[in-house]
Protein backbone atom coordinates (compact mmCIF):
# COMPACT_ATOMS: atom_id res chain seq x y z
CA UNK A 1 0.00 0.00 0.00
CA UNK A 2 2.70 2.60 0.99
CA UNK A 3 4.57 0.98 -2.18
CA UNK A 4 1.54 2.18 -4.07
CA UNK A 5 0.94 5.49 -2.45
CA UNK A 6 4.85 6.64 -2.92
CA UNK A 7 4.93 5.70 -6.42
CA UNK A 8 2.30 7.88 -6.73
CA UNK A 9 3.13 11.68 -7.71
CA UNK A 10 0.64 13.62 -5.96
CA UNK A 11 0.41 17.42 -4.62
CA UNK A 12 0.02 17.91 -0.98
CA UNK A 13 0.84 20.35 1.93
CA UNK A 14 4.53 20.28 2.75
CA UNK A 15 7.48 21.91 5.12
CA UNK A 16 11.25 21.67 3.78
CA UNK A 17 13.14 19.69 6.22
CA UNK A 18 16.31 18.94 4.37
CA UNK A 19 18.18 21.40 1.75
CA UNK A 20 19.75 20.23 -1.35
CA UNK A 21 22.88 20.61 0.02
CA UNK A 22 21.70 18.55 3.18
CA UNK A 23 20.38 15.59 0.82
CA UNK A 24 23.90 16.07 -1.83
CA UNK A 25 25.60 15.35 2.33
CA UNK A 26 23.69 12.65 3.19
CA UNK A 27 24.30 10.62 0.02
CA UNK A 28 28.05 11.45 0.06
CA UNK A 29 27.86 10.27 3.89
CA UNK A 30 26.10 7.07 2.86
CA UNK A 31 27.76 5.33 0.18
CA UNK A 32 31.73 6.44 1.72
CA UNK A 33 30.25 4.62 4.96
CA UNK A 34 28.66 2.06 2.73
CA UNK A 35 32.33 1.38 1.34
CA UNK A 36 34.19 1.48 4.87
CA UNK A 37 31.72 -0.65 6.10
CA UNK A 38 32.35 -3.37 3.15
CA UNK A 39 35.69 -2.82 2.77
CA UNK A 40 36.86 -2.32 6.49
CA UNK A 41 34.48 -5.06 8.01
CA UNK A 42 36.23 -8.07 6.02
CA UNK A 43 39.80 -6.14 7.28
CA UNK A 44 38.96 -6.08 10.53
CA UNK A 45 37.58 -9.71 11.36
CA UNK A 46 39.98 -10.93 8.16
CA UNK A 47 39.75 -14.88 9.57
CA UNK A 48 35.72 -15.08 9.32
CA UNK A 49 34.35 -17.37 6.35
CA UNK A 50 32.89 -14.19 4.79
CA UNK A 51 36.21 -12.09 4.46
CA UNK A 52 37.81 -13.72 1.59
CA UNK A 53 34.59 -13.19 -0.31
CA UNK A 54 33.91 -10.14 0.26
CA UNK A 55 37.63 -9.16 -0.16
CA UNK A 56 37.14 -10.94 -3.80
CA UNK A 57 35.00 -7.98 -4.52
CA UNK A 58 37.59 -5.38 -4.22
CA UNK A 59 40.59 -7.37 -5.93
CA UNK A 60 42.23 -8.55 -2.47
CA UNK A 61 42.78 -6.70 0.80
CA UNK A 62 45.31 -4.32 -1.25
CA UNK A 63 42.05 -3.14 -3.15
CA UNK A 64 39.81 -3.32 -0.42
CA UNK A 65 42.65 -0.85 1.42
CA UNK A 66 42.73 1.06 -1.62
CA UNK A 67 38.24 1.70 -1.71
CA UNK A 68 38.78 2.20 2.53
CA UNK A 69 41.28 5.29 1.94
CA UNK A 70 38.94 6.86 -0.68
CA UNK A 71 36.03 6.30 1.27
CA UNK A 72 37.49 7.89 4.11
CA UNK A 73 38.13 11.11 1.91
CA UNK A 74 34.93 10.79 0.83
CA UNK A 75 33.60 10.46 4.70
CA UNK A 76 35.77 13.28 6.13
CA UNK A 77 34.24 15.38 2.64
CA UNK A 78 30.89 14.89 4.09
CA UNK A 79 31.93 16.50 7.36
CA UNK A 80 33.22 19.36 5.48
CA UNK A 81 29.89 19.70 3.49
CA UNK A 82 28.48 20.05 6.53
CA UNK A 83 30.25 22.85 7.91
CA UNK A 84 30.50 24.46 4.59
CA UNK A 85 26.82 24.32 3.98
CA UNK A 86 26.12 25.88 7.19
CA UNK A 87 28.60 29.14 7.00
CA UNK A 88 27.43 29.60 3.70
CA UNK A 89 24.43 29.43 4.50
CA UNK A 90 24.89 32.15 7.40
CA UNK A 91 27.31 34.09 5.40
CA UNK A 92 24.21 34.81 2.94
CA UNK A 93 21.71 35.10 6.01
CA UNK A 94 19.52 31.86 5.51
CA UNK A 95 20.75 30.53 8.84
CA UNK A 96 22.18 31.54 11.65
CA UNK A 97 23.97 29.90 14.94
CA UNK A 98 21.49 31.49 16.80
CA UNK A 99 18.98 29.01 15.85
CA UNK A 100 21.02 26.09 17.14
CA UNK A 101 19.65 27.02 20.85
CA UNK A 102 15.89 27.33 19.34
CA UNK A 103 12.80 24.99 20.43
CA UNK A 104 13.27 22.72 16.94
CA UNK A 105 17.18 22.85 16.99
CA UNK A 106 19.00 19.27 16.44
CA UNK A 107 20.77 19.71 19.69
CA UNK A 108 19.94 18.32 22.42
CA UNK A 109 18.27 19.86 25.78
CA UNK A 110 16.57 18.94 29.14
CA UNK A 111 13.32 18.40 27.23
CA UNK A 112 14.89 15.26 25.34
CA UNK A 113 15.85 13.61 28.38
CA UNK A 114 12.20 14.11 29.66
CA UNK A 115 10.59 12.63 26.35
CA UNK A 116 12.63 9.51 26.77
CA UNK A 117 10.77 8.87 29.69
CA UNK A 118 7.20 9.84 28.50
CA UNK A 119 7.80 8.08 25.05
CA UNK A 120 8.27 4.47 26.92
CA UNK A 121 5.25 5.27 29.51
CA UNK A 122 3.53 5.76 25.66
CA UNK A 123 4.91 2.43 24.01
CA UNK A 124 3.61 0.81 27.35
CA UNK A 125 0.51 2.34 26.83
CA UNK A 126 0.49 4.17 29.89
CA UNK A 127 0.48 7.95 28.48
CA UNK A 128 -0.12 10.34 24.95
CA UNK A 129 2.89 10.63 22.58
CA UNK A 130 5.07 12.83 23.69
CA UNK A 131 5.25 16.25 21.99
CA UNK A 132 8.33 15.50 19.61
CA UNK A 133 9.71 18.68 18.20
CA UNK A 134 11.28 19.08 14.68
CA UNK A 135 13.99 15.80 15.49
CA UNK A 136 13.14 13.46 18.36
CA UNK A 137 15.55 12.32 21.09
CA UNK A 138 16.69 9.29 19.24
CA UNK A 139 17.25 11.12 16.04
CA UNK A 140 19.08 13.86 17.95
CA UNK A 141 21.05 10.82 18.99
CA UNK A 142 21.49 9.46 15.51
CA UNK A 143 23.14 13.37 14.29
CA UNK A 144 25.02 13.49 17.69
CA UNK A 145 26.68 10.19 17.39
CA UNK A 146 27.54 10.52 13.66
CA UNK A 147 29.10 14.27 14.69
CA UNK A 148 31.31 11.55 17.63
CA UNK A 149 31.55 8.93 15.33
CA UNK A 150 33.28 11.15 12.73
CA UNK A 151 35.61 12.71 15.09
CA UNK A 152 36.68 9.47 16.14
CA UNK A 153 36.58 7.20 13.20
CA UNK A 154 38.32 10.42 11.49
CA UNK A 155 40.98 10.81 13.75
CA UNK A 156 42.44 7.53 14.82
CA UNK A 157 41.86 6.36 10.87
CA UNK A 158 44.14 9.26 9.67
CA UNK A 159 46.82 8.10 12.89
CA UNK A 160 47.29 4.87 11.42
CA UNK A 161 47.02 6.14 7.80
CA UNK A 162 50.20 8.25 8.60
CA UNK A 163 52.03 6.96 11.60
CA UNK A 164 54.70 8.65 10.83
CA UNK A 165 53.97 11.88 10.83
CA UNK A 166 51.24 11.71 14.24
CA UNK A 167 54.44 10.02 15.84
CA UNK A 168 56.18 12.68 15.14
CA UNK A 169 54.86 14.10 18.33
CA UNK A 170 52.31 11.75 19.31
CA UNK A 171 53.50 8.68 22.01
CA UNK A 172 53.04 5.71 20.66
CA UNK A 173 51.02 3.59 22.48
CA UNK A 174 47.94 5.95 20.93
CA UNK A 175 48.77 3.77 17.70
CA UNK A 176 46.91 1.13 19.56
CA UNK A 177 44.68 3.31 20.83
CA UNK A 178 43.54 4.22 17.66
CA UNK A 179 42.79 0.86 16.41
CA UNK A 180 41.01 -0.16 19.60
CA UNK A 181 39.04 3.00 19.23
CA UNK A 182 38.37 2.59 15.13
CA UNK A 183 37.18 -0.59 15.48
CA UNK A 184 34.39 -0.28 17.99
CA UNK A 185 33.58 2.42 16.73
CA UNK A 186 32.98 1.39 13.48
CA UNK A 187 30.93 -1.45 14.71
CA UNK A 188 29.08 0.62 16.73
CA UNK A 189 28.23 2.77 14.10
CA UNK A 190 27.32 -0.28 11.88
CA UNK A 191 24.76 -1.90 14.30
CA UNK A 192 23.12 1.78 15.03
CA UNK A 193 22.92 2.39 11.40
CA UNK A 194 21.12 -0.83 10.16
CA UNK A 195 19.34 -0.83 13.26
CA UNK A 196 18.63 2.13 15.07
CA UNK A 197 18.36 4.59 11.96
CA UNK A 198 17.18 2.29 9.54
CA UNK A 199 13.96 0.66 11.79
CA UNK A 200 13.09 4.59 12.36
CA UNK A 201 13.60 5.78 8.57
CA UNK A 202 12.72 3.47 6.20
CA UNK A 203 11.62 0.30 7.70
CA UNK A 204 8.93 2.25 9.73
CA UNK A 205 5.24 0.39 8.75
CA UNK A 206 3.86 3.88 7.14
CA UNK A 207 6.70 4.59 4.74
CA UNK A 208 8.20 1.09 4.32
CA UNK A 209 10.18 0.91 1.95
CA UNK A 210 11.70 4.47 1.53
CA UNK A 211 11.44 7.39 3.70
CA UNK A 212 11.03 9.78 0.95
CA UNK A 213 12.00 12.80 2.75
CA UNK A 214 15.85 11.87 2.17
CA UNK A 215 15.18 11.94 -1.89
CA UNK A 216 12.22 15.21 -1.77
CA UNK A 217 13.48 17.25 1.04
CA UNK A 218 9.78 17.80 1.90
CA UNK A 219 7.98 16.46 4.61
CA UNK A 220 3.98 16.23 3.98
CA UNK A 221 2.14 18.53 6.52
CA UNK A 222 0.13 15.68 8.09
CA UNK A 223 3.18 13.38 9.07
CA UNK A 224 4.34 15.95 11.06
CA UNK A 225 1.05 16.22 13.10
CA UNK A 226 1.29 12.56 13.50
CA UNK A 227 5.26 12.18 14.17
CA UNK A 228 6.05 15.71 15.77
CA UNK A 229 3.17 17.40 17.36
CA UNK A 230 5.74 19.80 18.85
CA UNK A 231 6.99 21.31 15.78
CA UNK A 232 3.45 21.18 13.92
CA UNK A 233 2.51 23.69 16.41
CA UNK A 234 4.85 26.11 15.16
CA UNK A 235 4.71 24.90 11.49
CA UNK A 236 1.24 24.82 10.93
CA UNK A 237 -0.21 28.11 9.33
CA UNK A 238 3.03 29.64 8.90
CA UNK A 239 4.96 30.98 5.63
CA UNK A 240 7.51 27.56 5.90
CA UNK A 241 4.22 25.40 4.38
CA UNK A 242 3.74 25.08 0.77
CA UNK A 243 2.33 23.22 -1.97
CA UNK A 244 4.27 20.57 -3.74
CA UNK A 245 4.75 17.40 -5.77
CA UNK A 246 5.76 14.38 -3.63
CA UNK A 247 5.82 10.99 -4.37
CA UNK A 248 9.49 9.26 -5.53
CA UNK A 249 10.36 6.97 -8.23
CA UNK A 250 11.40 3.80 -8.93
CA UNK A 251 14.84 4.92 -8.66
CA UNK A 252 14.86 5.88 -5.35
CA UNK A 253 13.26 2.61 -4.61
CA UNK A 254 15.96 0.61 -5.97
CA UNK A 255 18.78 2.56 -3.94
CA UNK A 256 17.00 1.54 -0.60
CA UNK A 257 16.40 -1.87 -1.61
CA UNK A 258 20.23 -1.50 -2.40
CA UNK A 259 21.29 -0.14 0.89
CA UNK A 260 18.51 -2.11 3.14
CA UNK A 261 19.72 -5.25 1.94
CA UNK A 262 23.21 -5.25 1.58
CA UNK A 263 23.45 -3.55 5.17
CA UNK A 264 21.78 -6.56 6.61
CA UNK A 265 23.53 -8.79 5.34
CA UNK A 266 26.87 -7.61 6.54
CA UNK A 267 25.17 -7.06 9.67
CA UNK A 268 24.05 -10.54 10.35
CA UNK A 269 28.02 -11.50 9.12
CA UNK A 270 29.38 -9.09 11.44
CA UNK A 271 26.81 -9.75 14.61
CA UNK A 272 27.11 -13.62 14.12
CA UNK A 273 30.93 -13.32 14.13
CA UNK A 274 31.11 -10.69 16.57
CA UNK A 275 29.10 -13.02 19.29
CA UNK A 276 31.39 -15.94 18.56
CA UNK A 277 34.46 -13.51 19.45
CA UNK A 278 32.85 -12.57 22.30
CA UNK A 279 32.01 -16.23 23.74
CA UNK A 280 35.62 -16.95 23.09
CA UNK A 281 36.58 -13.67 24.96
CA UNK A 282 33.96 -13.24 28.00
CA UNK A 283 33.14 -16.89 27.84
CA UNK A 284 34.26 -17.42 31.33
CA UNK A 285 32.33 -14.73 32.59
CA UNK A 286 29.24 -17.23 31.82
CA UNK A 287 30.88 -20.57 33.35
CA UNK A 288 33.27 -19.04 35.85
CA UNK A 289 35.97 -21.26 34.48
CA UNK A 290 38.92 -19.47 33.48
CA UNK B 1 67.43 -10.77 -5.07
CA UNK B 2 67.80 -13.08 -8.11
CA UNK B 3 69.72 -16.47 -7.48
CA UNK B 4 71.38 -18.49 -9.89
CA UNK B 5 70.08 -22.35 -9.22
CA UNK B 6 71.53 -25.15 -10.77
CA UNK B 7 70.02 -27.52 -13.13
CA UNK B 8 68.07 -29.80 -11.63
CA UNK B 9 68.44 -33.70 -12.68
CA UNK B 10 66.21 -34.94 -15.45
CA UNK B 11 62.06 -35.64 -14.12
CA UNK B 12 61.67 -38.63 -11.90
CA UNK B 13 61.08 -41.93 -13.30
CA UNK B 14 58.12 -42.16 -11.51
CA UNK B 15 59.40 -45.36 -9.64
CA UNK B 16 59.19 -43.91 -6.13
CA UNK B 17 56.06 -42.58 -6.78
CA UNK B 18 54.60 -45.65 -8.00
CA UNK B 19 54.66 -47.26 -4.24
CA UNK B 20 54.57 -43.77 -2.11
CA UNK B 21 51.36 -42.09 -3.63
CA UNK B 22 49.39 -45.93 -2.55
CA UNK B 23 47.39 -45.12 0.55
CA UNK B 24 48.55 -47.68 2.03
CA UNK B 25 51.78 -46.78 2.24
CA UNK B 26 50.83 -44.76 5.44
CA UNK B 27 51.78 -48.11 7.21
CA UNK B 28 55.53 -48.68 7.74
CA UNK B 29 57.54 -52.08 7.97
CA UNK B 30 57.00 -51.88 11.28
CA UNK B 31 53.56 -51.73 11.36
CA UNK B 32 53.60 -47.80 12.49
CA UNK B 33 51.65 -45.07 10.92
CA UNK B 34 54.00 -42.77 9.40
CA UNK B 35 51.92 -40.76 7.04
CA UNK B 36 55.21 -38.82 5.87
CA UNK B 37 55.71 -41.79 3.54
CA UNK B 38 53.05 -40.84 1.64
CA UNK B 39 53.92 -38.75 -1.49
CA UNK B 40 51.71 -37.94 -4.16
CA UNK B 41 51.50 -36.34 -7.44
CA UNK B 42 49.57 -33.30 -6.82
CA UNK B 43 51.74 -32.20 -3.86
CA UNK B 44 54.44 -32.48 -6.12
CA UNK B 45 53.02 -31.06 -8.95
CA UNK B 46 52.59 -27.87 -6.41
CA UNK B 47 56.08 -27.47 -5.14
CA UNK B 48 58.75 -25.33 -6.78
CA UNK B 49 60.63 -28.37 -6.02
CA UNK B 50 57.72 -30.43 -8.96
CA UNK B 51 60.84 -31.51 -11.62
CA UNK B 52 63.37 -32.71 -8.99
CA UNK B 53 64.32 -36.57 -9.15
CA UNK B 54 63.30 -37.72 -5.31
CA UNK B 55 67.24 -38.85 -5.10
CA UNK B 56 68.18 -35.27 -5.45
CA UNK B 57 66.91 -34.48 -1.97
CA UNK B 58 67.09 -38.28 -0.36
CA UNK B 59 70.33 -38.71 -1.93
CA UNK B 60 71.72 -41.41 0.69
CA UNK B 61 68.74 -43.80 -1.10
CA UNK B 62 70.69 -44.06 -4.37
CA UNK B 63 72.79 -46.62 -3.03
CA UNK B 64 71.00 -48.08 0.13
CA UNK B 65 67.90 -48.27 -0.77
CA UNK B 66 65.33 -47.77 2.39
CA UNK B 67 68.44 -48.86 4.67
CA UNK B 68 67.97 -46.28 7.09
CA UNK B 69 65.52 -43.80 7.66
CA UNK B 70 66.86 -40.72 5.68
CA UNK B 71 66.63 -37.05 6.83
CA UNK B 72 66.48 -35.28 3.03
CA UNK B 73 66.84 -32.45 5.09
CA UNK B 74 70.61 -32.14 4.93
CA UNK B 75 70.13 -32.09 1.42
CA UNK B 76 68.38 -28.76 1.34
CA UNK B 77 71.79 -26.93 2.40
CA UNK B 78 73.58 -28.05 -0.67
CA UNK B 79 71.61 -25.61 -2.95
CA UNK B 80 70.80 -23.23 -0.44
CA UNK B 81 73.99 -22.77 1.60
CA UNK B 82 73.84 -19.61 2.73
CA UNK B 83 70.20 -19.87 4.12
CA UNK B 84 71.54 -23.18 5.83
CA UNK B 85 74.68 -21.51 7.44
CA UNK B 86 72.41 -18.86 9.21
CA UNK B 87 70.03 -21.14 10.31
CA UNK B 88 72.94 -23.37 11.97
CA UNK B 89 74.17 -20.20 13.68
CA UNK B 90 70.31 -18.78 14.88
CA UNK B 91 68.85 -19.64 17.66
CA UNK B 92 66.65 -22.61 15.65
CA UNK B 93 69.53 -24.54 14.52
CA UNK B 94 71.57 -24.30 17.51
CA UNK B 95 69.15 -24.93 20.42
CA UNK B 96 66.74 -27.90 20.68
CA UNK B 97 63.57 -26.72 22.06
CA UNK B 98 63.41 -29.46 24.47
CA UNK B 99 63.82 -33.49 25.19
CA UNK B 100 61.08 -34.23 23.51
CA UNK B 101 60.66 -31.47 21.03
CA UNK B 102 63.51 -31.43 18.59
CA UNK B 103 65.06 -28.58 16.86
CA UNK B 104 62.92 -26.98 13.82
CA UNK B 105 64.41 -27.53 10.88
CA UNK B 106 63.88 -26.20 6.99
CA UNK B 107 60.79 -28.50 6.54
CA UNK B 108 59.41 -27.62 9.64
CA UNK B 109 58.61 -24.16 8.46
CA UNK B 110 58.56 -24.76 4.64
CA UNK B 111 57.16 -28.22 4.15
CA UNK B 112 58.83 -30.78 2.59
CA UNK B 113 57.31 -32.36 -0.47
CA UNK B 114 55.11 -29.21 -1.11
CA UNK B 115 57.40 -26.54 -0.70
CA UNK B 116 56.86 -23.30 -2.27
CA UNK B 117 58.47 -20.10 -2.99
CA UNK B 118 58.89 -17.71 0.06
CA UNK B 119 57.84 -14.94 -1.38
CA UNK B 120 54.59 -16.45 -3.18
CA UNK B 121 51.02 -15.09 -1.29
CA UNK B 122 50.23 -18.51 -0.04
CA UNK B 123 53.46 -18.61 2.38
CA UNK B 124 53.53 -15.29 3.27
CA UNK B 125 49.43 -15.52 4.07
CA UNK B 126 50.76 -18.60 6.28
CA UNK B 127 53.64 -17.19 7.91
CA UNK B 128 52.54 -15.75 11.07
CA UNK B 129 50.96 -19.27 11.49
CA UNK B 130 53.75 -21.60 10.99
CA UNK B 131 55.36 -19.48 13.82
CA UNK B 132 52.25 -20.12 15.53
CA UNK B 133 52.54 -23.73 15.64
CA UNK B 134 55.23 -23.80 18.68
CA UNK B 135 55.39 -19.77 19.49
CA UNK B 136 51.38 -20.25 20.47
CA UNK B 137 51.26 -17.36 23.26
CA UNK B 138 52.34 -15.07 20.75
CA UNK B 139 50.41 -16.06 17.99
CA UNK B 140 47.62 -15.11 20.27
CA UNK B 141 48.97 -12.18 20.80
CA UNK B 142 50.30 -10.91 17.29
CA UNK B 143 46.78 -12.15 15.89
CA UNK B 144 44.33 -9.74 17.77
CA UNK B 145 44.70 -5.55 18.61
CA UNK B 146 48.03 -4.83 17.04
CA UNK B 147 48.92 -2.44 14.15
CA UNK B 148 49.42 -5.90 11.97
CA UNK B 149 48.01 -8.67 13.67
CA UNK B 150 44.83 -8.70 11.48
CA UNK B 151 45.94 -8.06 7.56
CA UNK B 152 48.78 -10.52 7.99
CA UNK B 153 45.82 -13.57 7.77
CA UNK B 154 45.05 -11.52 4.33
CA UNK B 155 47.84 -10.65 2.94
CA UNK B 156 49.46 -9.76 0.30
CA UNK B 157 53.37 -10.16 0.47
CA UNK B 158 53.38 -6.31 1.36
CA UNK B 159 52.62 -7.17 4.64
CA UNK B 160 54.75 -7.90 7.79
CA UNK B 161 54.79 -11.17 9.35
CA UNK B 162 56.84 -12.07 12.25
CA UNK B 163 59.73 -13.02 10.15
CA UNK B 164 59.99 -9.51 9.04
CA UNK B 165 60.95 -7.99 12.19
CA UNK B 166 62.35 -10.80 13.92
CA UNK B 167 64.37 -12.53 10.91
CA UNK B 168 63.88 -15.82 9.71
CA UNK B 169 67.00 -18.01 8.83
CA UNK B 170 69.43 -16.33 11.29
CA UNK B 171 66.31 -16.03 13.78
CA UNK B 172 68.01 -14.84 17.42
CA UNK B 173 66.86 -14.04 20.67
CA UNK B 174 66.21 -10.43 21.48
CA UNK B 175 69.04 -10.10 23.85
CA UNK B 176 71.45 -10.99 21.30
CA UNK B 177 73.10 -7.33 19.73
CA UNK B 178 72.90 -8.89 16.31
CA UNK B 179 68.88 -9.25 16.49
CA UNK B 180 66.69 -7.21 14.17
CA UNK B 181 64.33 -6.28 17.41
CA UNK B 182 67.40 -5.94 19.65
CA UNK B 183 66.89 -2.19 21.15
CA UNK B 184 69.29 -1.00 19.44
CA UNK B 185 68.56 -1.91 16.17
CA UNK B 186 64.69 -1.76 16.55
CA UNK B 187 63.72 1.75 15.31
CA UNK B 188 66.13 0.79 12.22
CA UNK B 189 64.20 -2.28 11.37
CA UNK B 190 60.73 -0.28 11.48
CA UNK B 191 62.31 2.25 8.99
CA UNK B 192 62.89 -0.64 6.47
CA UNK B 193 59.35 -0.42 5.64
CA UNK B 194 58.17 3.17 7.23
CA UNK B 195 61.57 5.10 5.91
CA UNK B 196 60.62 8.21 7.71
CA UNK B 197 59.88 6.49 11.36
CA UNK B 198 60.11 8.84 14.54
CA UNK B 199 62.20 7.46 17.37
CA UNK B 200 59.20 6.42 19.04
CA UNK B 201 57.69 4.54 16.11
CA UNK B 202 59.26 1.40 18.67
CA UNK B 203 56.73 2.40 21.28
CA UNK B 204 53.82 1.15 19.58
CA UNK B 205 52.75 -2.40 20.67
CA UNK B 206 53.35 -5.13 18.70
CA UNK B 207 52.20 -8.14 20.45
CA UNK B 208 48.69 -6.49 22.19
CA UNK B 209 47.00 -9.57 23.14
CA UNK B 210 43.94 -11.01 21.33
CA UNK B 211 40.78 -10.94 23.18
CA UNK B 212 38.55 -7.44 24.23
CA UNK B 213 41.01 -6.56 27.06
CA UNK B 214 44.55 -5.72 26.63
CA UNK B 215 46.89 -5.91 29.27
CA UNK B 216 48.06 -2.25 29.38
CA UNK B 217 46.43 -0.04 31.64
CA UNK B 218 45.73 2.75 29.45
CA UNK B 219 44.06 0.61 26.50
CA UNK B 220 42.19 -1.49 29.12
CA UNK B 221 40.48 1.86 29.82
CA UNK B 222 39.89 2.55 26.27
CA UNK B 223 38.36 -0.83 25.48
CA UNK B 224 36.57 -1.15 28.42
CA UNK B 225 34.82 2.60 27.65
CA UNK B 226 34.37 1.53 24.29
CA UNK B 227 32.34 -1.48 25.41
CA UNK B 228 30.46 -0.42 27.87
CA UNK B 229 29.51 2.64 25.03
CA UNK B 230 28.41 -0.30 22.49
CA UNK B 231 26.40 -2.18 24.95
CA UNK B 232 24.57 0.53 26.58
CA UNK B 233 23.76 1.83 23.34
CA UNK B 234 22.82 -1.59 21.86
CA UNK B 235 20.77 -2.31 25.14
CA UNK B 236 18.58 1.24 25.31
CA UNK B 237 17.94 1.19 21.84
CA UNK B 238 17.27 -2.47 22.29
CA UNK B 239 14.53 -1.82 24.69
CA UNK B 240 13.37 0.97 23.23
CA UNK B 241 12.81 -1.42 20.18
CA UNK B 242 11.48 -4.02 21.43
CA UNK B 243 8.45 -1.83 23.68
CA UNK B 244 8.24 -0.32 20.34
CA UNK B 245 7.90 -3.81 18.39
CA UNK B 246 5.03 -4.52 21.19
CA UNK B 247 3.18 -1.12 20.50
CA UNK B 248 3.07 -1.67 16.76
CA UNK B 249 1.50 -5.37 17.79
CA UNK B 250 -1.03 -4.46 19.95
CA UNK B 251 -2.27 -1.65 17.77
CA UNK B 252 -2.51 -4.19 15.12
CA UNK B 253 -4.63 -5.77 17.41
CA UNK B 254 -6.88 -3.70 18.19
CA UNK B 255 -7.65 -2.70 15.22
CA UNK B 256 -8.26 -6.03 13.95
CA UNK B 257 -10.53 -6.47 16.73
CA UNK B 258 -12.61 -3.41 15.94
CA UNK B 259 -13.29 -4.64 12.32
CA UNK B 260 -14.28 -7.83 13.14
CA UNK B 261 -16.90 -6.29 15.88
CA UNK B 262 -17.63 -3.78 13.20
CA UNK B 263 -18.56 -7.24 10.38
CA UNK B 264 -20.77 -8.64 13.11
CA UNK B 265 -22.81 -5.47 13.47
CA UNK B 266 -23.22 -4.94 9.84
Amino acid sequence: MSVIATTRVREELVVRRWSWWARATHAVLALSVFGLILTGMPMHYADAFWAEPLLWLWRGERGAAAVHKVCAVGFLSSAAMHVIGMLLAWVTGRWSPRALFDEDSILPRWRDVRQVGEYIRYLKGEGPRPEFPRFTFWEKFDYLAEVWGLLIIGLTGLVMWFPARFLAFLPGWLVNAARIFHSYEAILAMGFLFTVHYFNTHLRPEVFPVDEVIFTGNIPLHEIRERYPGWYKRVAGSNQVFRARTGVGPMAFLISAFYLSVGFVILMLVMTTAALEAVRYFGWLLTGAE
Amino acid sequence: MAQEWPTPSPPPTNECVGCHALPDIVWADDGRYRPGLLVTGDELAGSVHGDFRCTDCHSALGATMHARRDAARDSCARCHEREAAEYEEGYHGSQGVSDTVPKPTCVTCHGSHQVQPARTRTFVHRASEQCARCHEQMAERFAGGNPFGMETHLAGVEVATCADCHGYHLVLPTEDPRSPVNEANILETCRRCHTNAPANFVDVQMHVPTGAIPDDPRLRVITIYMLTLLIGTFAFFGYLTILGIRFELRKQAERARLRESAGGVL
